[in-house]
């Protein structure tokens, strides 16, 4: 007991360490320094910082750090949750199309203009999208009143071609305006600049909702990664559980790519990085993967942030940059005969 | 359990969408500051064309970052200088602004925030037309308190299009088209198309149903016979053959190609969306009467 609670410590404690240098690392603005001063002057200590510098650290800063803090911790829930449902270490929330649906909505209201309208714009149509697509494959995966993996796969593979293509097709219509253009194109590669409360609320809304959600369903995703018929005789009935369970995963999902944009491999790799830390057991499974995700998205974005603006680094970009190497190296071990 | 959880979701999100729409006092059409504003931020390559013209330096708080790139911008070597901002909320405010002038095409995320901080932004509209500049100019004018110099470089602006206008009867039997080295073309409804009729030339383009920007095929242009291109890049001569057009097969069969009856006007010249947009008008004209006939 007494080792579980250092450990989930040290946990929090390197989660605010990485926060602050998220909140107090920049190339330009207030610096670690304003940052003490911002907090200190909050609890009434000191004569704090500039309106600027205080805008800038609690009205710009924190709220992209909230979005990236559950925005990986969701991604990275979903992708445990993705791994034990369908019983495969390669399964990530993009399989079953909610991804490409989030993409296709906010692709959408940047091409009709709607993105103009509000900040929640391009949040709202994607997550629409995300939950439509998802519900149109788990309507095409139902046959004969059972939840089969095969079809759900083959039907996500399906809806996940036809809207990446319904997105291309949307982004044509911005050629005319590249301003438009360069705007689908970034939020297809996915970023957290200019995040706002309202992209803080609805992600950590996400998480709140349906990690709550997931906090009683540990064991049937233990018995999962079981058999169906092993699953059976323990009391579950799999294919009932494994749509609710994928339900709350593509709803993790959703929360957050409608704030973020695509962003690719937090689902597929903290997983297993979690699992090396703390085995297979959901009970620590999913906090792990929680807390992994969280760290791997603020140090992920924190380095989009300092990297030099020419750059124009997104957080897609370092994110797949990150989980593809770990992809082939999971093909590597698989060629040498290893357990993925 | 779980549709309720979806529900609220959906809910609550589309509650935010109307419910956090924010309007400022700026977005007024008629909006202008109770005093002038002493450090204005030009965020867009137009902005600070504009203001470079008409306000003092000392003025300028900050230009966008592309204004600064001679690629991009008419002014770079002016913009050089400056404390240069991008699009990024954070840096727009680390430079202190009183005012923050833009375009359309700057993301509700950023304005939003510029809201929450009290820093007042205008947009310029995206112009179709040289009265668009004229309205973006004046709106710019405006809100800088600065009429009088505004006023003045519309009059300049109209001055020249008069004057372009008056030899415009001289150029009515070219139909031009615009090309790049992706076959992109500009068509109906583009600052293009009002370029070339300002010179008084027919922009291809336009007339063949194109809309404002259109990627085209070899067969195409081929079909269309152009007697002139109007070509952007790099400052070079009229009638100087670009390399990317010899690299396109076919291309080389047009009449205006075997005429060498190319028009170059630098890139940011002929991308620009302000008063500058004349110079193109003019050069064009000159370059179709040096040649006199199709």
């Amino acid at each position: 007991m007494g080792a579980a609670v250092t450990r989930a410590l040290v946990a929090i404690l390197a989660l605010l360490a990485l926060a602050a240098l998220h909140l107090g690392l920049a190339r330009e603005g207030p610096g670690l320094a304003d940052l003490a001063a911002w907090l200190a002057g909050c609890i009434g200590v000191g004569d704090g910082v500039s309106a600027v510098d205080a805008f800038v650290l609690g009205d710009i800063r924190l709220p992209r750090l909230l979005v990236a803090l559950c925005g990986g911790a969701s991604l990275a829930l979903a992708g445990a949750v993705m791994q034990a449902t369908f019983r495969n270490p390669l399964a990530s929330p993009d399989l079953v199309g909610t991804s490409a649906g989030a993409a296709f909505g906010g692709a959408l209201t940047i091409v009709t203009g709607a993105a103009a309208w509000s900040v929640v714009a391009t949040p709202a149509g994607s997550l629409l999208g995300a939950l439509a697509v998802t519900a149109l494959v788990f309507t095409l995966a139902r046959a004969h009143d059972r939840f089969a993996v095969t079809s759900l796969l083959l039907a996500g593979i399906a809806l996940n071609t036809l809207v990446g293509a319904l997105t291309s097709f949307a982004v044509t219509f911005t050629f005319d305006n590249y301003t438009a253009s360069s705007r689908v194109l970034f939020w297809l590669m996915g970023g957290l600049d200019a995040r706002t409360w309202e992209h803080a609320a609805i992600t950590a809304a996400g998480l709140l909702l349906f990690g709550a959600l997931l906090r009683p369903a540990v064991r049937d995703l233990d018995l999962l990664t079981l058999s169906d018929d092993a699953a059976h005789s323990l009391g579950l009935a799999a294919p009932r559980a494994r749509r609710r369970l994928v339900w709350i995963a593509c709803g993790l999902t959703a929360a957050t790519v409608s704030n973020t944009g695509g962003i690719a491999f937090v689902g597929l790799v903290v997983p297993h990085l979690a699992r090396l830390l703390v085995g297979p057991a959901h009970d620590r499974l999913l906090p792990a993967s929680a807390w992994l995700g969280a760290l791997l998205l603020v140090a992920a974005d924190l380095g989009c942030r300092l990297a030099p603006p020419d750059a124009n680094l997104r957080l897609g970009v370092v994110t797949a940059f990150l989980g593809a190497p770990y992809f082939l190296w999971l093909l590597a071990r698989h060629r040498r005969g290893e357990a993925l | 359990m779980l549709r309720p959880v979806l529900l609220a979701l959906v809910v609550a999100t589309l509650g935010c969408l109307t419910g956090c729409r924010r309007t400022a006092p700026w977005q007024a059409a008629d909006w202008r500051p109770a005093s002038p504003p002493q450090r204005i931020v030009a965020a867009s390559v137009l902005a600070t064309e504009t203001l470079l013209a008409i306000a003092p330096r000392e003025r300028l708080a900050g230009v966008h970052v592309l204004a600064a790139d001679a690629r991009y911008s008419l002014v770079a070597d002016e913009a050089m200088g400056l404390p240069l901002v991008g699009a990024d909320p954070e840096q727009l405010l680390a430079a202190r602004p009183d005012l923050v002038v833009c375009d359309a095409f700057t993301r509700p995320e950023t304005l939003a925030l510029l809201a929450a901080a009290a820093v007042p932004v205008v947009q310029t509209a995206t112009p179709t037309s040289f009265a668009d500049i004229a309205a973006n100019l004046r709106r710019i004018g405006a809100v800088c308190w600065l009429e009088a110099p505004a006023e003045a470089l519309v009059a300049q602006m109209e001055q020249r299009l008069a004057a372009l206008a008056a030899h415009a009867g001289e150029c009515a039997k070219w139909r031009v088209a615009s090309l790049d080295g992706a076959l992109h073309t500009y068509g109906r409804g583009s600052l293009f198309d009002a370029m070339v009729g300002a010179a008084g030339a027919r922009n291809l383009a336009g007339e063949r149903g194109v809309g404002p920007f259109r990627k085209l095929d070899v067969e195409s242009v081929l079909g269309w016979q152009p007697d002139a291109l109007v070509l952007g890049g790099a400052d070079a001569a009229d009638g100087e053959q670009p390399a990317w057009l010899a690299q396109q097969p076919g291309l080389a069969l047009l009449p205006c190609a075997q005429r060498a009856r190319y028009v170059r006007i630098p890139s940011p010249l002929l991308a620009t969306t302000s008063h500058r947009l004349v110079d193109a008008a003019a050069r064009l004209q000159d370059a179709l009467r040096q040649w006199g006939r199709p």
